[in-house]
């Protein structure tokens, strides 16, 4: 369950273009913007990559909670000290009647087909930490997009400005020559 | 394409759009966490009411994977509880989808204010 955040590949950040003009230093603007136009896509590949490593941490959240709902009320139901009776599914569509009291322990499902028992307490303690685990990298992914989805706006920018430019100076050149 | 008259962007410029496309992310996706709480809320209410007309002294109340045997009082509780904890959710995204739409404006305002046509801030 705890995992660590992304793998974090190294990516180029984006450069902010001063002045159009001495960026391009006299070569043809397609092949520049061509060449922006690969980082654009390398950009493109890492955002999704960051916003589908998100979207899993955040299906994983609700399914931490619910676990620790479950086991908040198995510990608040031992301190009461009394039984509770229970539907668990049995299989699909049978659900069965179980009688639980006196709990003292509960299996945990740890992932890679490994299911651990746990005192209750230490299994809130572990789900609380799992619990802010996932928020942690969740910020961090939050973070990892942000910084991304920069590098991508400033190349659109970057690409748009280049685009403009070489449509002036052809504009330029024709008023010249008519 | 657009006709800028050499309208040059600055460095800040560049700063004022990254924010717009961030805010612009952060907008969507308070939407789609809205619509959740919304549904969350419907639900809790729905139960709520339910749980007001029957007289059952015993209904079953869903944790986990479980169906687990409770008393209608408890059940309300619980159900306040969460009622209660998604509300508060919920103020705090409408509150934020608020400062978002309102730091939108904002940028919109300068960055039209420069760039006029040449520059389109809006959604197709």
């Amino acid at each position: 369950m705890a995992e660590s955040s992304t793998d974090q590949q190294v990516i180029p950040a984006a450069q902010f273009i001063d002045n159009v003009e001495d960026f391009l230093a006299g070569r043809p603007a397609d092949a520049v913007i061509e060449e922006l136009n690969g980082s654009y896509r390398l950009y493109k590949a890492a955002e999704q990559r960051l916003v589908q490593h998100r979207t899993r941490l955040l299906g994983k959240l609700p399914e931490i909670r619910k676990a620790l709902t479950a086991v908040h009320l198995l510990v608040a139901k031992r301190d009461e000290e009394v039984e509770v009776l229970f539907d668990f599914q049995l299989s699909d569509q049978v659900y069965a009647k179980a009688v639980v009291k006196d709990v003292q322990t509960v299996n945990l499902w740890l992932g890679a087909n490994v299911m651990l028992e746990y005192p209750l307490d230490e299994a809130v303690v572990l789900l609380m930490e799992n619990l802010k685990q996932c928020e942690q990298n969740l910020e961090t992914a939050k973070r990892d997009i942000a910084t991304i989805k920069d590098f991508v706006t400033t190349t659109e920018v970057s690409m748009a400005r280049i685009y403009n430019y070489d449509v002036q100076k052809r504009k330029g050149s024709r008023a010249k020559d008519s | 394409m657009s006709k800028a008259k050499d309208v040059e962007v600055t460095f800040e410029d560049q700063q004022r759009i990254n924010t717009f496309g961030k805010l612009n992310l952060r907008f969507h996706e308070l939407e789609a966490e809205m619509r959740h709480k919304k549904t969350l809320l419907d639900d809790l209410e729905d139960a709520s009411n339910e749980l007001m007309l029957t007289d059952e002294e015993q209904v079953r109340y869903v944790v986990g994977e479980c169906f687990y045997y409770a008393n209608a009082e408890e059940a309300t509780e619980r159900i306040e509880a969460a009622t209660a904890e998604a509300q508060t959710e919920m103020d705090r995204l409408k509150q934020e989808l608020q400062q978002t739409t309102g730091k939108m404006a904002e940028l919109k305002q300068v960055l039209y204010g420069k760039f006029g046509d040449s520059i389109n801030l809006e959604e197709d």
